[in-house]
């Protein structure tokens, strides 16, 4: 099976507390890879330990093969992008600067009118084109975020021309979005896995996963406790276990990708 | 972005413009007036024989008003830099060398020296006065002290908190100013004046000694800010984010603290405690031209030298023969020229 991106027995403890513990995972190109849990299960700590941000306090990660502390920032920046959550900035910079902050540093080599066709092609890709020239700090928060998916891709498209195998780290892409720019952001995600980069996303919407994930990893006290397609994962059982609530996992006829309809908890009801 | 180059290069322009105007101006204005022509002749080396009062106007240019201009230049665009480098390093606007204690720290080591420096000899019987390099020299040395201690007590296993700086900034500021205080309150007339010369800044005592020594601190910052401004626009979005994009994160702070602390002592030993000018120049160009860093930082420089040399000219001229303190020019024009960017820009203030 390829892979780009491994982690073996991979551990994170502050203060002798365990964020992530016993964490083995491949990364396979091609694919969407949705991390889902409930809150405190440390799906972002397994992104910042992947994204090479946190050094594992045991196990390790390997970029094809490569441990990720040998890589220099400069070189790991050109093999993956991440998405941040949505933040607040105190500088007036336009969303067109913004997006282009992404390709400043690996895209050196371009020539001007390559670097300007990325961040147009990267605004228009994230529906953010219309606010390339308005301040960053006075867009909403679903426009802030459409903005910084903007500037990953830029910065994968840049990194493109000299890295064979990218990861595409996006956490919680959805959380600010509406109904359209949520499935417009995941469909881009996964035309870019179509091409062969390896999305790594943090979901809290189990339909959302469940429609969009080829590989749905579900952790719970900073272990994975399943992983494999939603269809295989999603049941009701893991549900109640993990979610701890009682509802029944559905399924849609076109595919079988499974679905969830939330429900009024029994002992809440008048 | 073609609209805004071109907005970035009618800036650039009319800087330079602004800084040759005012340097013309403070070489030519003062108890003897050069007309702009001869002070051109003077630099270019020329020679009036046939004037009498040529090679007195070319000694006042070439060894008083010359260095004086200069070290303004220098310590102006050095402040101003420093200034804009704090700003992105703390992600905040409002971020200054002032605030976070390097010009507080500078300023007590100078106040000590003075005070204190002929009672230490004394103690030592060691005779005649202190050595006039132990000002400044005390002054930088005390400004990297404090940078050091700031940076150490914000480091945490590693990873600065920016947060913690700021913070810990504020109670340095007002530790140093307590202990210049109680140095001001044992210290006797003459050494009063000093002080209070010190403590709001001049150029007066502006020589080519002076330029020449603090050149080697101003300087590193004003050469690396073509370098700096990729690794500030990114850290501007955090730090994890300037990671991810590639920036070596830790050492592209380090660097930045260590030329802020230089530039600032030097500023501080050379010209004493100026404000507001790191503050103001970078918060105007922000409106002018963006806060793109690659741009901004160049900007600072040129505008910041401008008008800490015009600032200058002010403070020569008001109470002529006498001189007013340059940092009381400053803050009187940039504390309310700040207070109005802070009212019409509310959410430049909403960090």
């Amino acid at each position: 099976m390829p892979e780009c991106l491994r982690a073996d027995g991979l551990a994170y403890a502050v203060a002798g507390r365990h964020l992530v513990e016993d964490i083995d995972l491949t990364i396979e190109p091609g694919r969407i890879h949705a991390i889902v849990g409930p809150n405190g299960a440390g799906k972002s700590t397994l992104l910042r330990l992947l994204s090479g941000e946190l050094t594992p306090s045991r196990g390790g990660v390997r970029y094809g093969g490569e441990p990720i502390g040998a890589i220099p920032p400069w070189r790991l920046a050109v093999m993956r992008a991440v998405m941040p959550q949505a933040q607040r900035l105190a500088f007036p910079f336009s969303a067109a600067q913004l997006a282009r902050i992404g390709l400043d540093g690996i895209g050196r080599g371009l020539s001007r009118r390559a670097r300007d066709a990325i961040v147009d092609d990267s605004l228009r890709r994230a529906d953010a084109d219309h606010l390339a020239h308005q301040a960053y700090p006075t867009l909403s928060g679903g426009e802030q975020a459409r903005v910084q998916f903007a500037r990953a891709l830029c910065q994968l498209a840049a990194g493109r021309t000299l890295a064979m195998q990218q990861v595409l780290f996006l956490d919680e892409p959805t959380a600010s979005l509406d109904l359209r720019h949520q499935t417009a952001l995941l469909d881009v995600a996964a035309e870019l896995a179509a091409t062969g980069t390896a999305i790594v996303a943090i979901l809290h919407d189990l339909n959302l996963a469940a429609a969009y994930a080829d590989t749905l990893v579900v952790m719970q006290a900073g272990r994975i406790v399943a992983r494999g397609t939603p269809a295989t994962v999603m049941r009701d059982e893991l549900v109640a276990a993990v979610f701890g609530v009682p509802w029944r996992v559905g399924q849609v006829q076109e595919g079988g990708r499974p679905f969830i309809l939330p429900r009024k908890t029994a002992s809440a009801r008048s | 972005m073609t609209e805004d180059r071109g907005r970035a290069v009618s800036v650039f322009a009319g800087l330079g413009l602004l800084v040759s105007a005012i340097l013309l101006l403070s070489l030519g204005l003062g108890a003897i007036s050069i007309p702009p022509m001869r002070i051109l002749d003077i630099l270019g080396g020329g020679s009036g024989s046939s004037d009498p009062t040529w090679a007195r106007d070319a000694l006042v240019v070439l060894n008083l008003r010359l260095p004086r201009t200069l070290l303004g230049l220098m310590v102006g665009a050095g402040l101003a830099v420093s200034g804009a480098l704090m700003q992105g390093l703390f992600r905040n606007p409002l971020a200054d060398p002032a605030l976070v204690g390097v010009s507080a720290g500078a300023g007590l080591a100078a106040a000590a020296v003075i005070v204190l420096g002929d009672r230490v000899l004394a103690a030592l019987s060691i005779p005649g006065s202190m050595p006039y390099l132990a000002l400044p020299a005390a002054a930088f040395l005390g400004g990297l002290a404090t940078t050091y201690g700031l940076y150490r007590v914000a480091t945490r296993s590693g990873r600065i908190s920016v947060a913690t700086m700021l913070l810990a900034g504020i109670a340095l500021a007002a530790l140093t100013g307590a202990l210049t205080g109680l140095l001001v309150f044992a210290s006797n007339d003459r050494q009063l004046r000093d002080l209070t010369f010190w403590s709001l800044g001049s150029l007066s005592g502006a020589t080519w000694t002076k330029v020449a020594t603090s050149a080697p601190a101003i300087l590193p910052i004003l050469l690396t800010v073509p370098f700096l401004g990729r690794g500030l626009n990114a850290l501007v979005l955090g730090e994890a984010e300037a990671f991810h994009l590639g920036i070596a994160v830790e050492r592209l702070k380090r660097i930045v603290i260590v030329l802020v602390a230089l530039a600032v002592g030097a500023g501080v030993a050379a010209a004493g405690v100026i404000g507001f000018v790191g503050l103001v120049v970078p918060h105007v160009l922000r409106l002018l031209i963006g806060p793109e860093h690659r741009r901004l930082l160049p900007a600072c420089a040129l505008l910041g030298g401008a008008l800490l040399v015009l600032a200058d000219i002010i403070a020569r001229l008001v109470v002529a023969p006498a001189e007013l303190p340059i940092g009381i020019v400053t803050a009187i024009v940039g504390a309310p020229v700040f207070l109005w960017l802070l009212l019409g820009r509310g959410a430049l203030a909403d960090a």
